[in-house]
């Protein structure tokens, strides 16, 4: 006899733990199908060639292409293949997902992000509209991930600083370089706004997790001592101790299969021997991050929903957003400093943690009229040293640089500056020219049809963009550094992916209801970042959490009343 | 100056992104300073000094064109201090790269000496040692040139950073020399990237 399970989650990311974790908890038996294999804490170390030179986390583009439209110099969408391309949107297929790698810069989504249409008015050319929640429906939740996930910071107000449940952070703020007081004080010359960042990495250890250890490789890297607040050592694990929860890797769900009445009773996926394997659950729950659960819907058809699962009304891959922004750096050289300045500067794996929060809303002539902005953050560059290498390889002309040339300018670039970069967030509007379908033609390697992304931007985001990184490049003059430099384009953030099933009141305008229930489907729920139909201008991550968390909630009461009844 | 229309793979094109994204796999390492007794290499070296993916010539072209890429100098240690020759026959019989980005690199060692033989009427390894440095000048302002020793530029910054515990940076010469200081942990035997999935596949515990 086949296993029933309450809930069958598809995915293990930021958008899946938060249910697993809850539900579990709660006694309800649940299953997550993880595409990706079960890397643990002692897999991960701080070894470059396995982290990021090499495919190790994330799928092989040979096995697992995708498509790519881009515009050509004429207008005209091209599609190609990533297969002949190397365009890598993957961002980690394994236990966990991508939350394994992330920075963990942390920031709430502020009031004004749930109201965009309502407070800055309609933009031709963006589909903008409002959330059907509130910032204040979703604050009880930003609380619950600082305490469960665990976030480390001090609260700082500003002009636009969000309403706060709780005075402060539940971790004291991480250790950080002296760099941060250098951008302090410039800031203040400025008259800029600069605040400490919380971060998604515990400061002092917690009963089943160590603290950081300030290793000097945090993003792109799984976390080895269990302090960076991933969907896996925050959620799963614990999840785990429940003895409710089932996790099976290298599970493939290709098809969610419906009785003829919008109820899903089956996930079918292909298991690590490509064999075809079958989960029967109440509720299913899909989590596979915004490009990925598109596609499994949009692949999911039947008699019932003939162009994919939830997709009666065509809504399901519209509306897909990355970040909109950039990046920037200057460069601090030894040779400018003191001795005792330079060796402070030099200390590796404390954090810059600094951001910039003064133009989230931008109220200046050049806009006519306020209009949202967004946030710049802080860091260093990364350690990666065989990608600082890389960089070096050309002269200022273009013309690529080898022998005893190339050798000094690569001893200097190491061993004579260290670069602050920063990075700016700012909404990636949505419009008719960001959307997932299925690709006709490439398959992957299991046959099955691959997402074809189309990549489309409005120039409103580079407009903002630029504005920001004018602002960050003076507080970067101001603190003296040289080589100065930003970069705005329309380029879209693999990491930074989300929208897709909208989650709304209508149901001709959007795939998913409040609860972050599909319309039309009686019992399939989408948690990871494709329910946002706007992004505010932060990193997505803890607000995926927040709405997972508050979606796990009407989970258990629905599930607690379904119970009630049949007893 | 006549150079032919030499085909280049649509995902080496794009050399930047396609050098600074994640790549694919290398194969296998063994005990530290011990390269010439590794069996991954034995196993792609043949009696005859050949390898089964390059032979001894296009070897010693590979060898030749990293040492001027990366020369050992009074500055500090150059390729083949930390085995980038070694290196570069990791990659080459990796099989997860795809087959037109390594035949790529083998053609490159070719065109380089059909290069010479049309700019200098003289084979590669047979140019005195200015020559070399000034023929590869010539190749790096071509189309396919500037692509491919790019590509071989980054193998060697894979090597001068690469964990001792691979074989190829004996004594973290090239970490060393750069002042780079790598994170901890660092990979084992069990965890490196070429042991990991068995690792992985062996394993029964859930948490």
């Amino acid at each position: 006899m086949k296993k029933e399970y309450d809930i069958c989650i598809i995915g293990s990311g930021a958008g899946a733990g938060p249910i697993a974790y809850t539900l579990t908890k709660a006694g309800y038996k649940v299953v997550v199908l993880e595409k990706g294999p079960w890397f643990k804490t002692k897999d991960f170390t701080k070894d470059e060639i396995t982290a990021v030179r090499r495919s190790v986390y994330t799928p092989n583009l040979m096995d697992e292409p995708q498509v790519f439209e881009t515009k050509d110099d004429d207008g005209k969408w091209i599609a190609k293949s990533n297969k002949e391309t190397g365009k890598d949107f993957w961002n980690g297929s394994l236990v966990g997902g991508s939350s394994n790698f992330m920075s963990g810069y942390f920031h709430r989504m502020k009031p004004n992000d749930f109201q965009l249409l309502k407070k800055y008015g309609t933009i031709k050319g963006a589909n903008i509209v409002d959330w059907p929640i509130s910032y204040n429906e979703l604050e009880p939740y930003f609380t619950i991930v600082e305490k469960v996930v665990g976030v480390s910071g001090h609260v700082t107000k500003h002009k636009d600083h969000e309403k706060r449940s709780t005075a402060d952070y539940p971790y004291p703020p991480l250790q950080e370089n002296v760099i941060s007081s250098w951008l302090d004080k410039a800031a203040e010359s400025l008259d800029y706004n600069l605040v400490p960042i919380p971060r998604a990495i515990l400061s002092k250890p917690e009963k089943e997790r160590n603290a950081c250890v300030y290793s000097n490789y945090c993003g792109s890297y799984g976390c080895a001592s269990d302090a960076k607040g991933s969907s896996r050592a925050a959620l799963l694990n614990k999840a785990l101790k429940t003895g409710n929860l089932e996790i099976i890797a290298n599970a493939k769900v290709f098809h969610l299969e419906t009785d003829g009445k919008a109820t899903i009773t089956k996930a079918h996926y292909y298991d690590k021997d490509k064999n075809k394997q079958e989960i029967n659950a109440s509720t299913f729950v899909v989590a596979a991050q915004a490009i990925e659960t598109s596609r499994l819907l949009l692949m999911s058809k039947n008699q019932e929903f003939p162009n994919g699962l939830a997709n009666n009304k065509g809504q399901v891959g519209k509306n897909l957003i990355f970040s909109a922004g950039g990046t920037g750096s200057g460069q601090f050289f030894y040779d400018d400093l003191s001795e005792k300045e330079v060796e402070e500067l030099k200390v590796p794996g404390v954090f810059v943690n600094r951001s910039m929060h003064n133009w989230y809303e931008i109220d200046d002539e050049s806009f006519n009229g306020k209009v949202k902005g967004g946030t710049v953050d802080f860091l260093f560059e990364h350690a990666n040293a065989t990608s600082k290498a890389i960089r070096q390889k050309w002269d200022d002309n273009g013309n690529l640089l080898f022998g005893p040339a190339l050798k000094k300018k690569l001893k200097d670039y190491f061993t004579k500056q260290r670069r602050l970069k920063f990075e700016i967030f700012a909404d990636w509007l949505p419009t008719d020219d960001c959307f997932v379908t299925l690709d006709p033609e490439v398959k992957d390697k299991w046959g099955d049809p691959v997402a074809r992304i189309r990549l489309g931007y409005h120039n409103h985001d580079l407009k903002v963009g630029r504005y920001l990184a004018k602002k960050s490049e003076e507080l970067l003059r101001t603190m003296g550094a040289k080589n100065i430099n930003s970069h705005i384009s329309g380029g879209a953030p693999p990491n930074l992916v989300v929208g897709g099933c909208r989650f709304g009141d209508d149901p001709e305008k959007s795939v998913l209801d409040k609860n972050c229930k599909a319309h039309e489907v009686s019992n399939l729920y989408v948690t990871d970042g494709s329910f946002m139909p706007t992004g505010g201008s932060v990193t997505y991550t803890w607000t995926i959490y927040a709405n997972s968390f508050r979606v796990a909630d009407i989970l258990v009461e629905q599930l607690r009343l379904k119970n009630l009844m049949q007893s | 100056m006549k150079i032919k229309n030499r085909n280049i793979p649509r995902t080496v094109k794009d050399t930047l992104s396609w050098q600074v994204s994640r790549r694919n796999f290398i194969k296998n390492s063994l005990a530290l300073g011990a390269l010439t007794q590794m069996s991954i290499l034995q196993s792609c070296i043949n009696n005859e000094n050949n390898t089964t993916v390059l032979n001894k010539k296009q070897m010693a072209i590979a060898i030749a064109v990293q040492n001027i890429l990366f020369p050992k100098d009074k500055n500090g240690p150059g390729a083949i201090d930390f085995n980038a020759d070694k290196y570069l026959l990791w990659v080459l019989i990796d099989q997860r790269i795809p087959k037109d980005e390594n035949q790529y690199i083998i053609n490159g060692l070719k065109w380089v000496d059909e290069t010479a033989q049309e700019e200098m009427s003289q084979i590669f390894l047979k140019l005195s040692k200015k020559e070399q440095v000034q023929l590869i000048h010539t190749v790096s302002k071509t189309n396919w040139g500037e692509s491919w020793l790019s590509v071989m530029l980054t193998f060697i910054f894979e090597a001068m950073i690469s964990d001792p515990i691979y074989g190829f940076n004996k004594d973290e010469i090239g970490r060393r020399w750069l002042g780079h200081v790598a994170g901890f942990p660092r990979p084992t035997k069990e965890n490196r990237y070429d042991e990991i999935f068995e690792t992985l596949n062996n394993r029964q515990d859930q948490i």
